[in-house]
């Protein structure tokens, strides 16, 4: 096992599963990758889009979210695990109710 | 059901780019059957979706030690009422401490040689008395007491250090903060 991923809401409940994951990943050496699936807002906040979309400005930034996933990524580093945050663009209502 | 679909098809379409071996994930934060209808469960989902192996980690809800007790003593018996519900903590405990689930904890007599502790979940400092309590008795080698305790507030120390995990306990007017 070399690739992990975990999916993080970008809050602190998945703290847990951070610290877990570092330690499963140091033991092994594997690599993590911490995805957040963000949902897409309305189009006046296009900006707001741009800079989660830009994950080296968002890391930069004091955002709730940047935060959160810098000091994530900063936690499984310390623990020498290799780590990349990728986010992806999720649409909440493009299947709408089924 | 709202539409979670899409966030589970954008983690799987990463699992299919980048090959990995193992997707970790928080379990649900949703609470009953009516959250669940609304807010989905997204770890279910993709457990029921996935080709690779599937860790979940536990998120929050998980017994742990608070972070202030409450002391009274009632004759030989002494008593250990904790404050916040000791779910997730002692950061969030700190700041938003859960009064609804106080757990109870006695003592027999400490000195004994073997004390039982009592502890009950779901009571209010009004309900001491008539809540229901489940038992857990301890023998002095099992809990580590090498030696008498001079005073009881030694043994509280003891047991919240060694049942609670915590450090340094300041004991004062029949309050106990764990530091």
């Amino acid at each position: 096992m070399k690739r992990f991923l975990v999916c993080t809401g970008g809050k602190e409940f998945i703290e847990e599963a951070v610290q877990l994951t570092g330690k499963l990943a140091a033991a092994v050496g594997a690599s993590v990758t911490l995805l957040h699936v963000m949902a897409e807002p309305p189009a006046i906040y296009a900006d707001l889009v741009r800079l989660e979309e830009d994950v080296t400005r968002l890391l930069e930034s004091n955002s709730e979210l940047g935060i959160n996933l810098r000091t994530q990524k900063q936690d499984l580093e310390k623990l020498g695990v290799p780590t990349e945050v990728h986010v992806r663009h999720g649409i909440v209502c493009r299947s709408g109710f089924r | 059901m709202f539409a979670t679909e899409s966030f589970v098809d954008q983690v799987f379409a990463e699992v299919r780019k980048s090959n990995y071996d193992l997707i970790v994930t928080g379990s649900s934060q949703a609470r009953g059957m009516l959250r669940h209808y609304i807010m989905g469960d997204l770890t279910l989902r993709i457990l029921n979706h996935a080709n690779c192996p599937v860790l979940v980690a536990r998120a929050g809800a998980v017994a742990g030690p608070s972070r202030v007790l409450a002391f009274r003593s009632t004759g030989l018996r002494s008593q250990l009422l904790i404050l916040g519900s000791g779910r997730r903590g002692d950061l969030a405990d700190r700041r938003r401490p859960r009064r609804r689930e106080l757990p109870f904890l006695s003592t027999s007599d400490y000195n004994s040689r073997s004390c039982s502790i009592e502890i009950s979940r779901r009571i209010t400092p009004r309900r001491l008395g008539s809540h229901p309590r489940r038992t857990l008795s301890v023998s002095r080698r099992l809990a580590g007491f090498d030696s008498a305790f001079a005073h009881k507030n030694d043994f509280i120390r003891h047991i919240a250090a060694k049942f609670f995990r915590h450090r340094k306990i300041d004991i004062e007017r029949g309050e106990v903060a764990i530091v």
